[in-house]
């Protein structure tokens, strides 16, 4: 994945998202953020990044409709879904209704990075 | 407890677990971001930049714990969520031993589980029969050795899928016939769940060698 490529980093637990941006920054990759489902839309249309990671369970608007409306406007975005130990059954749904993958929370991040590295080659 | 109450208290213990799983996570993250900027920072720059190390390396470290515990008390908490459900006994060995180690600990008894190569799924109340398996263990428990280990195993006997629980050849093969001479080779309960009430283990006593839970 090339240095600069943009992120898009979805989770309701701010201080988890933060901390994740500042971390990818330090190594180069430009990490934004939103809180919820309907502010990720919103940075999605604005900034157009390559790749989405997005939490699954979030109130409101959850992970799986988010993805849904992003592939609907957006299908070359690719997105990587976190999930909570319990909840990977969604993480499966969420790749068959497009998401690239699924991880467990809390990641690894240079797993995540890697992650992140195959879904912006399957994205070219 | 009726299906309802234990939904219920399946459902809030999910919600808590993920709960903390969040918060191991913003810990994990944290350290994480300590060690980056340490990192950066020149060596020596920072006064006891050495011991901080360390101290970060042992926080992931227990974080990475943690999230172990907080992961087993979640798929124990999702064992709830349906009265009736698929379950390989694999994954359901595995899980009930990962539960009880703190009790084998306690006793000094290692415990194991020892699983078939092919998965082996059963139809059952996944709940009620974690709580069959605990009382078993805890059973074994009380008659092993101080030192020696228990296993459960995930097995087929005549074709159909079973779970053996007993001592561990390898680690101590006297564990039961230690105690008191041994009636049989195996108690052999066969049925399904209702046939399996706890209180099954109460037949025999302090002389078995091991348990076979058989399944239709």
């Amino acid at each position: 994945m090339q240095k600069g490529t943009k992120v898009l980093l979805v989770d309701d637990e701010v201080e988890f998202v933060r901390t994740l941006a500042e971390r990818l920054q330090l190594r180069g990759i430009q990490a934004l953020v939103a809180i919820d489902g309907a502010e990720a839309l919103q940075v999605v249309d604005e900034q157009k990044p390559s790749i989405v990671v997005l939490d699954v369970m979030m109130p409101g608007m959850g992970g799986i409709e988010v993805l849904q409306r992003l592939k609907e406007k957006h299908p070359d975005i690719q997105v990587i879904l976190l999930t909570g130990h319990g909840s990977t059954k969604e993480g499966i749904r969420g790749m068959g209704l497009g998401a690239f993958d699924y991880m467990i929370k809390p990641v690894h991040i240079e797993e995540l990075i890697k992650k992140m590295g195959e879904a912006y080659e399957a994205s070219r | 407890m009726n299906q309802q109450e234990i939904a219920f208290m399946g459902r809030i213990t999910a919600g808590l677990s993920h709960e903390i799983n969040n918060v191991l996570a913003i810990i994990k993250e944290s350290a994480g971001l300590m060690d980056d900027i340490l990192r950066l920072c020149p060596e020596n720059v920072v006064p006891h930049q050495d011991r901080i190390v360390k101290a970060s390396a042992n926080i992931r470290k227990q974080v990475d714990r943690g999230v172990d515990i907080v992961t087993g008390l979640n798929r124990f908490a999702h064992s709830m969520d349906e009265p009736w459900a698929q379950v390989d006994l694999n994954e359901l060995t595995a899980r009930i031993v990962f539960l009880m180690q703190r009790f084998g600990r306690k006793r000094r008894i290692r415990l194991g589980a020892v699983p078939h190569p092919e998965p082996l799924i059963i139809q059952t109340d996944p709940f009620r029969l974690e709580m069959l398996l605990a009382v078993g263990l805890d059973f074994c428990l009380a008659r092993a050795d101080e030192g020696s280990g228990i296993v459960l195993q995930a097995r087929l006997v005549d074709g159909r899928p079973a779970i053996w629980m007993g001592a561990d050849p390898d680690l101590s093969p006297l564990i039961f016939a230690a105690k008191e001479p041994c009636p049989g080779d195996l108690l052999v309960l066969q049925g399904d769940l209702e046939h399996l009430k706890a209180d099954i283990f109460d037949v025999g006593t302090a002389s078995l060698p091991g348990l076979l839970i058989q399944f239709r």
